[in-house]
Parts: structure tokens; C-alpha cells; sequence
């Protein structure tokens, strides 16, 4: 499994080459050639990573010694999911309660979450981040922000 | 040329502008201090702030956080020996051992005037290599234009990463994305599974604020580093003058200077390579090569130069063939596009004040540099590494959040920034370079468009992709440049081999 990071992305890649290839045959032509061009360049590559990870290994086993080939996908599993799910919850709740609502929420929930436990800081830095915003978003750029049920 | 950059100086020197470019300088060093933050994400999140404001006040801003995000790195690789930006790491080799013999605020002072001596050279060979290099582009029709895009894809795919066919693989990915929304040329849908919102395709902010600032949020939180560097840390004194060292290394600087604009002019090398080379050059050169890693000015000093040198040089492929040297270089370019601005020569025909006042915009930038990252600055500047960096993760996700919706107002582009944001932390992962898939989207519709322009023309003749003696040398270097892996690979096992005899 030394190489199985690189060789699960060629075969993805690969897929997608062929599906996007395939896709692309229910269009026109003239539309149809650029695509057609890219995954094909695209497959080519997919096909050469995976082979030169089987050719890496089997030449030069020391390779395998490599200590960046062993390092996990994930630094820090837990945080990632933590992080991810805050930040898409993050955006269903600007749509739902607002950009400002749902930024306070964000600031404040995703950092404790993440083991922050200064709340001078955290309550000092979360004020200062959304009037910077308004100041600047709000009353110099005059930008629209999603507003939601609250603000 | 004289003429244009005399009539872009009132606009340059428009109080609006002197403030972007004092307020991006500032920016720039502080995103630049902060480890995990470079110069190509601050610009990236910042673009869409520059929506609806005059481009030369955007151009101003994004020149500032580019010249002062190179020297801010420096400041944590003096006090810290953390890299603040990749090209920085040379930065530590003598800079944290000048610190630990107490000369902290002579290796700052150092490096803010070498990265301003750097930044200032590079910006006066984009003014005078630009306009004329512009100009050989009239002769370009749509096959050479072709060929361009080709050319820089496949020269940054080869040369940014390690690996080349991650880099072109990478390119493939953001070439396929810039095929996504309705055909200009025929007017078909492509790729939009029936979804309005893709029908105008991706938006170039949309994939690089995906790209380039959902990764290092991501990376931040991995970390999750909940305390600041101690003021203790921080503390920086120097009594000595801004200049003193200029005898020791006007040479160094010379030389720096010259490798970082080299550098620059290549297509895919960065400002990490300039800050190697020059100061292998320096080392090599030195009277005195044994303090090298024990803390030599000289060090500091040819590192922080060429790494700054890099910058505005960058940018001459990116204004005129609109092939970018570097990532930031490209998301510059981005900031460009967004604007309206089309790189090429019709961007200096129809645009001389914003063009010409971009390249002085990186002159005076770099100058600032040597006022605002002083030595108060530079002090005032190390106090945001007191800031906890996990506090950074939501304060960069809302700053995404709302710069993306700004541009379109639309809640599908931050859900679709989210996906680009997690393409990119897979490909950061797995080693791919992320430059070639930027380039990928703006150079992607260039090079189709012109493409079926140049058989169009040729009535489907294919041939005229060859037979046109620029096409024919621009594809002559595409190739080259594509079988650079093998060549040097072949020459590496000859070496060894001969080594082993």
C-alpha cells in the first residue's frame, strides 16, 4: 500500500477521463473536440502515475522507505470532519439566518470546537471581525450580503 | 513608452490609489508574517473586495500584498526560524542564527532593504521589457495565440511541482472546468447537467479562493495551534542604521537581482527557486562561505533579494502573453480578467494608465517597503504571530464566504467554492501543484476559442497549426519543454552511471 494514495487517484482520475470522454460524445463537433482533447491527455496521465508507482516500487524498493509516502491522507481526521461540517453548515445558515448571524455563529462554535478556550480573545476578535466587515463590505463598498430571517 | 508611464502618474498618485498601495503593503507583510498564509491567498480572498472599485485602486492594492508578502515572511523566519512563506525557508539558514546571537533587528533591517533593492530592479525590468514584448505579440494570430496557451500550461504544469505528470494532470483538471457552461462559439451546453448557475461557467474567483484559501484553513485547524507566540519572543531592537550594511552587500544585491528577475521570466519557477539559487550564487561568491549557516548578512541579504526580484519579472509573460511566471503571478492575472482587463497587447493599447500604472504600482510598492516594514513596522508587524492561528480558521472561511458572493450574489458559488476547496486540499495532499489548474481556467477558453478561430479560418485545414513559422517555433518550445523530464532524466542516470564507473 505504499503508493496506494497516488494509485486511487489515477484510477478516480481515470475515471473521470473516460466519463467526461464519453459525456462528451453526446455533443456537437465543433463543441465536442476541445473536451475530448483534455481527458485524453488526461487518461494518458492517469494511466503513466499509476504505472510509475508499479515502476518505482519494483525497481527501487528503497523508495518505499520514502517517510512523506507514509503520512496519512488526514493530519488530523477528527478537526478535518469538524472543520468541513462547520463550514458547510456555515453556509446553509447565511442562506437561512444571515451572513452576520451565521458568522458570529461560526467564529464562535467552530473555535471552541477546535479547542480554543480564550474567550476574551475569542469574544474581542469575533466583535472586531464583523464590524471590519460591516464597515467595509457594508457602509464603504455598499456589497449585499444574504440577509436570512435575521441579518 | 516614457509618454504613458508620465501620463499613468497623476492616477497612480491619486490619494485613493497611495492609500491602496499603503494599506496592501501593510497587509501584505502581515499576511506574509503569518505561517500558513501566503501572498497568493491573501490576493485571492481579497480580489473580490476590489469589485466595483477603479482597477488601478485593485492593481494598487493586490501590487502591495504581493512585494509585502514576500518580505513579511522574513520576519518569522528571523525571530523564529518558521518560514512565514515558502520562499522565506533560505531566510532561516541565517537570519535565526543572526537572531540567537542577539542581531534580530540588523537581519530584519537586512532583509526588508534587499527585498525592497529586489522588488524595485524587478519592477524596472517589467516596465522595460513589457511594452516591447507586447508589441511582437501583434504578429500573433489565433494559431500562435493557441500555441501560447499551450505553451504556459504545459511549461508551468512541467516545471512548478515535482512530479510533471501531477502538474499536467493538475492542468487537465482546471482545462476541463473552463470547458463547463454554454459554448460561446456554438451556444451548447456543456458539462451543466441542466444547473443555471454553471451555465456562465466557474467564475475564476470561485476556483482560486477554493483553491488557494479553503486548503490552508483546513491545514490550520489540522493543527490547531491554540496559543500565539510569547511577547518575549517578539521583541526586536537594533542599533543600527537602516543602510550601514550597504558596502558589504551591494554585490550580493546585484547578484540576487539578477537571478530573481531570471527566475521570474520563466514561466513556473517561483520565488523559492530565486531565493536558492541566489544564495548558493552568494555563498559561492563570498569571501567569507564559512559563515553561511552560522549567520552571515551576505545570507539574509541574497535570499530576501532574489526572492523579491521574482516578483514584478513575473509578471512580464503574465501582462503581455497572459501566461503567468508564478501562482501569484496567475491569480494577479485572475484579478486582471475580473476587472475586464485582457492581457496582451491590446491591454497596453487600450489601457495605458492602468498597465503602466500597475508596473509603477510595483515600484513604489517595493520602495514602501523600506517605510512601512522599518524597523517600527516590522516590530508593530511580528505582534500578529501573538494571534492563536486556530482563531484563523472561521475569521477565513467568512472572509471567503462573503468575497465570493459579492461577485455574483450567489449562494451556489460558495457552495461550489467549498467543493474547490476540498479538490484542492486532496490535490495539496497528494503532492499535485495547483498552479497548472488555475492557468488550466484562464488559459483553458483562450486556447479552444482561438483554436477553432485558427480552422475556422483555414477552412479546417490543421496544418496551419505548424506551417506558420511563430506557430511552428512556439510549438517547437512546447515540446521541448514537455520532453525536459526525459532529457533531464537521461542526462541524471548518465551522470550517475558515470560517478559509479
Amino acid at each position: 500500500m505504499t503508493y496506494g494514495k497516488d494509485r486511487i487517484a489515477a484510477v478516480i482520475l481515470f475515471a473521470v477521463a473516460a466519463g467526461v470522454f464519453l459525456y462528451a460524445g453526446t455533443l456537437p463537433f465543433k463543441s465536442m473536440i476541445f473536451p475530448r482533447m483534455i481527458t485524453a491527455v488526461m487518461a494518458i496521465g492517469a494511466v503513466m502515475m499509476f504505472l510509475r508507482t508499479v515502476s518505482i516500487a519494483g525497481r527501487t524498493p528503497q523508495a518505499a522507505d520514502d517517510p512523506k509516502l507514509h503520512q496519512p491522507f488526514f493530519r488530523n481526521p477528527l478537526n478535518f470532519v469538524i472543520t468541513v461540517a462547520a463550514m458547510l453548515l456555515y453556509l446553509f445558515t447565511i442562506s437561512q439566518l444571515g451572513y452576520f448571524t451565521a458568522t458570529l455563529l461560526v467564529i464562535v462554535l467552530l473555535s471552541l470546537a477546535l479547542g480554543f478556550r480564550d474567550y476574551r480573545t475569542l469574544g474581542l476578535t469575533t466583535i472586531a471581525f464583523l464590524a471590519l466587515v460591516y464597515v467595509i463590505f457594508i457602509l464603504i463598498f455598499d456589497r449585499p450580503l444574504p440577509q436570512g430571517l435575521i441579518y | 513608452m516614457i509618454d504613458q508611464l508620465l501620463h499613468a502618474l497623476p492616477y497612480v498618485f491619486s490619494p485613493m490609489n497611495l492609500l491602496a498601495m499603503v494599506g496592501g503593503t501593510a497587509l501584505g507583510i502581515a499576511i506574509g508574517a503569518l505561517p500558513g498564509l501566503s501572498a497568493t491567498m491573501g490576493i485571492a480572498v481579497l480580489i473580490p473586495l476590489t469589485f466595483g472599485l477603479d482597477p488601478m485602486v485593485g492593481l494598487g492594492m493586490m501590487a502591495g500584498i504581493y512585494n509585502g508578502a514576500m518580505y513579511g515572511g522574513a520576519i518569522p523566519a528571523v525571530l523564529l526560524r518558521i518560514p512565514g512563506t515558502p520562499a522565506s525557508i533560505v531566510t532561516t539558514f541565517d537570519g535565526y542564527p543572526m537572531a540567537q546571537k542577539g542581531q534580530a533587528g540588523r537581519a530584519l533591517q537586512i532583509a526588508v532593504v534587499s527585498s525592497a533593492i529586489g522588488g524595485m530592479v524587478s519592477a524596472i525590468v517589467l516596465i522595460t521589457l513589457a511594452p516591447p514584448l507586447a508589441r511582437v505579440t501583434l504578429a500573433f494570430g489565433p494559431a500562435e495565440y493557441f500555441w501560447v496557451g499551450v505553451f504556459g500550461l504545459s511549461a508551468i504544469a512541467v516545471f512548478v511541482g515535482k512530479n510533471p505528470i501531477k502538474g499536467i494532470l493538475s492542468a487537465c483538471i482546471g482545462l476541463l472546468v473552463g470547458t463547463v457552461g454554454i459554448d460561446t462559439i456554438s451556444g451548447v451546453e456543456r458539462f451543466t447537467f441542466g444547473m443555471t448557475g454553471l451555465y456562465d461557467g466557474f467564475h475564476i474567483v470561485v476556483l482560486l479562493t477554493g483553491l488557494y484559501a479553503v486548503p490552508p484553513a483546513i491545514a490550520m485547524a489540522e493543527e490547531a495551534v491554540k496559543t500565539g507566540i510569547s511577547r518575549a519572543k517578539l521583541r526586536v531592537k537594533s542599533e543600527h542604521g537602516m543602510f550601514d550594511d550597504w558596502r558589504l552587500l551591494w554585490k550580493t544585491w546585484a547578484r540576487s537581482s539578477f537571478i530573481g528577475v531570471l527566475v521570474g521570466l520563466l514561466p513556473g519557477a517561483g520565488g523559492n527557486i530565486a531565493a536558492f539559487l541566489s544564495y548558493n550564487e552568494a555563498k559561492r561568491a563570498s569571501r567569507t562561505p564559512e559563515e553561511f549557516g552560522e549567520g552571515s548578512p551576505e545570507g539574509v541579504a541574497a535570499g530576501e533579494c532574489g526572492n523579491n526580484a521574482d516578483n514584478s519579472a513575473a509578471m512580464v509573460p503574465a501582462l503581455t502573453l497572459g501566461v503567468p511566471g508564478s501562482s501569484v503571478a496567475a491569480v494577479i492575472l485572475g484579478g486582471l480578467l475580473i476587472h475586464g482587463l485582457r492581457p496582451g497587447p491590446g491591454l497596453f493599447r487600450d489601457h495605458p494608465d492602468v498597465v503602466y500604472g500597475f508596473m509603477i504600482q510595483m515600484f513604489l510598492t517595493s520602495l514602501l517597503l523600506i517605510f512601512i516594514g522599518g524597523m517600527i513596522g516590522t516590530r508593530v508587524f511580528a505582534h500578529v504571530l501573538r494571534l492563536p492561528r486556530v482563531l484563523l480558521v472561521p475569521l477565513i472561511t467568512a472572509l471567503t464566504a462573503v468575497g465570493v458572493y459579492s461577485i455574483n450574489n450567489s449562494m451556489f458559488d460558495l457552495y461550489m467554492m467549498l467543493a474547490f476547496g476540498m479538490l484542492g486540499y486532496a490535490m495539496e495532499r497528494l503532492d499535485f501543484p495547483l498552479a497548472p489548474a488555475v492557468l488550466g481556467l484562464i488559459l483553458g477558453p483562450m486556447a479552444e476559442e482561438n483554436m477553432r478561430l485558427a480552422i475556422l479560418i483555414s477552412q479546417n485545414d490543421w496544418s496551419v497549426f505548424i506551417t506558420r513559422p511563430i506557430s511552428l517555433i512556439i510549438a517547437t518550445l512546447t515540446v521541448l519543454v514537455l520532453l525536459f523530464p526525459v532529457i533531464r532524466g537521461f542526462f541524471d542516470k548518465r551522470k550517475a552511471a558515470r560517478a559509479s564507473a
